[in-house]
């Protein structure tokens, strides 16, 4: 018995964990030094004390999704998706609109974006359907009309709201998953290419504002107090950080109030300004063997099923950390999409640890022999 | 499914695994080879641009919303103040300067000034730093000339809050102060900065959110000494949502001139809304102290004076409504059938029970007497046997009925609910039981029963309508600033559960206070106007006082002195409005509260006629 209770510790994954916590810790710092106030210094800023709330919160979420064992949610997958289905059709007839967009649904008075809900459950309906398919892969295209489907129905309801970035999102991350799951090549070059096609179709339908993110994205000239200034001051920001930062609490552009979102969308600036070249190094870094972490796991998961989760959850990872620095550096054009574990945000932290969780709960439950 | 299914998807997975790990490592590489070109290849030049830059966000603050009376008269506005700042980096010596200010303003306080400008951290020296608020015309012109002696000066123009009917109306609209550390800490406070005014008190602080409006952004590029070259609105600044109060300026400044001299309360009702027409406390403060950083002097003064003149006496003061209270008892009494409009009780100017003696106010007793003349002539001894034949509780119900001994949910903060004892709360404080002479006490409104001046006028609302209690309303409509639309607030009216024709005969008895000979407000009456006002007096006891009493008024010390009550409705075939008035220590309600009523009760009914 005793020896029993040893070996599942021992089965339990250290360095996702690990890893979290010093991200999450980092996150702590940048957003204690980005809402800082000269004036009224005190240890916990009213940000960074509902960020720990929200933590804690996280806790609990992650512990579930851990203790249920992951083929509970194959089970559930259709079910949920459905469900997701449900939320974003009746976002679009009863959903709070503010800034021209609808993309909240409030119950109870709580106000939450069913969009979020969207990349978890799509990667579970897609996983269940291609782990029990009785075709062998890779695909061809008329072998993934339903794995088509899948995404495409909450796909366009996510674009309907509109919310470009949760859909682009949604898109990427099933798009790594049937990659991973297997795909000809011919099928493969005809995807790139439809999907470069249907980029430039859609020009036409984007709303103003989100042409002129593009538009000052390739020409950050164009318009220097307006969104281009956002991405201008960023670079700023990041570049005078230099190689060995200016130090703690010194960012001069975070503390002039320089940066839009500081302590959101473009926290990783106000990092970057004050820990340097070397401090990005080593964020970026434990972004890269938190990911191939994720991987790994894929690759131990006892069935196809745990796998393609797996792959889905790290996907979802590797886009928001990589879209999110890409936009911060000015590889981007502008999108909110925040800094997973690092930017001030409950939503954004909650979703994350519970997607720890089940990459935990993946990996304790994997074949031994 | 099969395992070698299962087998032969993990191993089509395991080679494309090695692809991700590939995209993985590599897109981290771009974003590290970006991160090299920004901070390593052109990290200089972004250093000197950081340096230089010229770019600063000023924030453009949100005008506070305007409070109108309800024929949108101002009662609340901005006024333009300039203040006295100084811009750090542009200051070689600042004891100089500071020495050289003190010449002009004596007030100030040299060594302060240093000690604040030693504590500006070096990036915020561009800043200004404010250091003499709201400058008069003088002290303005003065300065001004002598600009060119005083290097690293600024006047900058502020919004300053003005009040133009400040003593009048100083508790109901209430002040402002400067938000304190605490509260800067606070989520609540998040768009606030450490120099901010937020309301503290009345209508100001209950109304805070709508009134404070959305600070603007404005970017501005400065030279290198800090001057503001050119600016450019980011985002607009939102003004505050103005307030329409039912509140009638004219009213309001009349009772308070009548009331200016004495310590006591009035509030004004509109029976058939139950908008708050007038609500005077005095002694009053003028609110405008409070709209610049008031001084220390001026504080002490308020803040120590005995007669407490921040307190709002019309929601926050308690006092024992004596024989005002005669009316809910009446109705009490009626609806639970301990009496018939017949009934007759014998007053002999006494009334024993036990071995206990509770006095009429006449002594020599008032004879047979029914409900209608217990009225007009307040006897009590009618009221102690309708205690003694009542259950305190039963009481206690109709007292809440008609609003009493709980808030009225008015929009201010801070409101007292007054209070009216029940059996159970006699035994849970003092664990005792209910006892029948306390009911007595009860029955003319002395004992434990307190109630503010504003319940009281509540109470006669639904005795003047003929039924329907009102949840007071101050504001009448929000007025959007910005894109003018209103949103209005309802009354909020429900119907008492009790016979219109005993609400009736109450009405009769009220009538016959003020125009019936004997009645005891008959010196009050209004004739020659064509309408009738009706009423009740009430002289509430304070404390027995030591010794024996002396038989004249004007010979008790003031502080021992009776309160004054007078609750009246007019006209009273078709009421208009419902007043009380308490004048603290003012001796009997007759003569102390009831000319001020009366007085402005014409001055209302007439500006009415004359609209």
């Amino acid at each position: 018995m005793q020896q029993l209770g040893r070996k599942k510790v021992s089965r339990l994954d250290f360095i996702l964990p690990t890893i979290s916590l010093i991200l999450f810790l980092i996150g702590m710092l940048t957003i204690y030094s980005a809402t800082y106030n000269p004036v009224t210094v005190s240890w916990l800023t009213p940000y960074g004390k509902r960020q720990l709330l929200w933590f804690c919160l996280g806790l609990v979420g992650m512990g579930g999704s851990f203790a249920i064992d992951y083929q509970f949610y194959q089970k559930a997958a259709y079910l949920l998706y459905g469900f997701t289905i449900i939320l974003l059709v009746l976002v679009l007839l009863v959903g709070k609109t503010s800034m021209g967009a609808t993309r909240w649904l409030t119950v109870g008075g709580i106000a939450f974006q069913p969009a979020e809900l969207t990349k978890l459950t799509v990667v579970l309906a897609l996983s269940r359907y291609l782990a029990e398919r009785r075709l062998p892969p890779p695909y061809n295209l008329k072998e993934l009309l339903v794995p088509f489907a899948l995404v495409g129905v909450p796909f366009l309801l996510v674009v309907k709201q509109p919310d470009l970035g949760s859909a682009m999102l949604i898109f990427l991350i099933s798009f790594a998953v049937i990659f991973y799951a297997g795909i000809t090549r011919k099928t493969m070059i005809t995807l790139v290419a439809a999907g470069i096609s249907v980029a430039m179709a859609g020009w036409h339908f984007l709303h103003d504002y989100q042409r002129q993110r593009i538009l000052t994205f390739i020409n950050p000239d164009l318009d220097p107090q307006g969104t281009g200034y956002h991405i201008a001051q960023s670079k700023i920001a990041i570049g005078s950080g230099g190689i060995w930062g200016k130090g703690f609490l010194k960012g001069t552009q975070n503390l002039l109030h320089f940066l839009p979102e500081q302590h959101t969308d473009f926290i990783f600036a106000v990092f970057a300004e004050q820990w340097g070249f070397w401090g990005s190094l080593v964020l970026i870094t434990l972004f890269i063997i938190f990911l191939l972490r994720g991987l790994a796991i894929s690759q131990e998961a006892k069935d196809a099923f745990g796998s393609y989760l797996a792959v889905g959850i790290t996907a979802t990872f590797f886009w928001q950390v990589w879209i999110n620095i890409g936009m911060v550096l000015g590889l981007m054009p502008v999108v909110g999409i925040p800094l997973p574990l690092i930017s001030y945000g409950g939503t954004s932290l909650l979703t994350s640890m519970i997607l720890i969780g089940i990459l935990l709960n993946i990996h304790f439950r994997k074949q031994y022999f | 499914m099969s395992v070698a299914d299962q087998k032969a998807k993990q191993e089509q997975g395991s080679r494309n695994a090695r692809l991700l790990f590939l995209v993985i490592v590599l897109a981290g590489a771009i974003l590290l080879v970006r991160l090299w070109y920004l901070q390593i290849l052109r990290g200089e030049y972004f250093n000197r641009l950081a340096k230089n830059n010229h770019i600063r966000v000023r924030r453009i603050r949100a005008l506070r919303g305007v409070i109108y009376d309800r024929h949108r008269k101002i009662l609340a506005d901005n006024h333009l103040g300039f203040n006295l700042s100084i811009i750090p980096e542009n200051i070689s010596d600042i004891e100089g300067l500071a020495r050289e200010l003190v010449r002009y303003l004596p007030d100030l306080d040299p060594a302060a000034i240093v000690n604040k400008f030693k504590q500006v951290p070096s990036y915020l020296q561009y800043r200004p730093l404010k250091v003499k608020n709201n400058l008069t015309r003088d002290e303005l012109a003065l300065l001004e000339a002598h600009k060119p002696d005083l290097p690293g000066i600024l006047i900058e123009t502020e919004a300053v809050r003005h009040y133009p009917f400040d003593l009048e109306c100083s508790h109901l609209i209430g002040y402002l102060g400067y938000i304190n550390e605490r509260e800067l800490q606070q989520p609540a406070y998040e768009a606030y900065y450490p120099d901010d005014l937020v309301g503290r008190s009345g209508i100001e602080a209950r109304f805070e959110d709508l009134l404070r409006g959305t600070d603007g952004k404005r970017q501005v590029e400065v030279n290198a000494l800090g001057r503001e070259l050119h600016s450019h609105v980011i985002r607009e600044a939102l003004p505050g949502d103005n307030l329409v109060l039912t509140i009638d300026i004219d009213l309001q400044s009349c009772l308070y001139d009548l009331l200016k001299d004495k310590v006591g309360s009035a509030v004004a009702v509109d029976p058939h809304t139950g908008d708050i027409l007038a609500m005077v406390s005095t002694p009053s403060f003028s609110n405008n102290m409070f709209a610049t950083r008031i001084s220390r002097a001026d504080w002490q003064a308020i803040n120590s004076d005995p007669l407490k003149p921040l307190q709002n006496r019309a929601i926050q003061g308690q006092y024992p409504p004596g024989s005002t209270f005669k009316v809910i008892m009446a109705a009490a009494a009626l609806e639970d059938q301990v009496v018939t409009p017949a009934t007759r009780f014998f007053c002999s100017g006494v009334y024993r029970l036990g071995n206990a003696r509770f006095r009429c106010w006449n002594k020599y007793g008032h004879g047979e007497v029914n409900l209608s003349r217990s009225l007009k002539e307040s006897c009590d001894v009618y009221y102690y046997n309708l205690g003694s034949q009542m259950s305190i509780d039963r009481i206690a119900h109709y007292c809440s009925l008609f609003g009493l001994g709980k808030k009225s949910g008015i929009s201010l903060a801070q409101e007292k609910p007054g209070f009216i004892p029940t059996s159970s709360w006699k035994l849970k404080r003092f664990h005792d039981q209910w006892y029948r002479g306390e009911t007595l006490s009860v029955a003319i409104g002395q004992g434990f029963v307190l109630a503010t001046p504003l319940q009281m006028a509540l109470a006669y609302v639904p005795i003047a309508n003929g039924g329907s209690y009102f949840r007071p309303r101050l504001v009448k409509y929000v007025e959007d600033r910005v894109n003018r639309q209103q949103r209005a607030i309802e009354p909020a009216g429900r119907r008492l559960p009790i016979k219109s024709n005993h609400l009736e005969l109450i009405r009769q008895g009220l009538w016959r206070v003020v125009n019936e000979p004997h009645g005891t407000a008959y010196r009050m009456r209004v004739t020659g106007t064509g309408w009738e006002m009706a009423g009740k007096t009430g002289t509430a006891q304070v404390v027995n006082q030591p010794g024996p009493r002396p038989k004249k008024g004007e010979e008790i010390p003031w502080k021992y002195r009776d309160h004054g009550w007078f609750v009246a409705f007019a006209p009273f075939r078709d009421p208009k409005i419902v007043i009380s008035v308490l004048v603290e220590h003012g001796g009997h309600g007759g003569s102390a509260a009831a000319p001020i009523a009366r007085e402005a009760i014409i001055y209302y009914l007439q500006n009415l006629e004359e609209q």
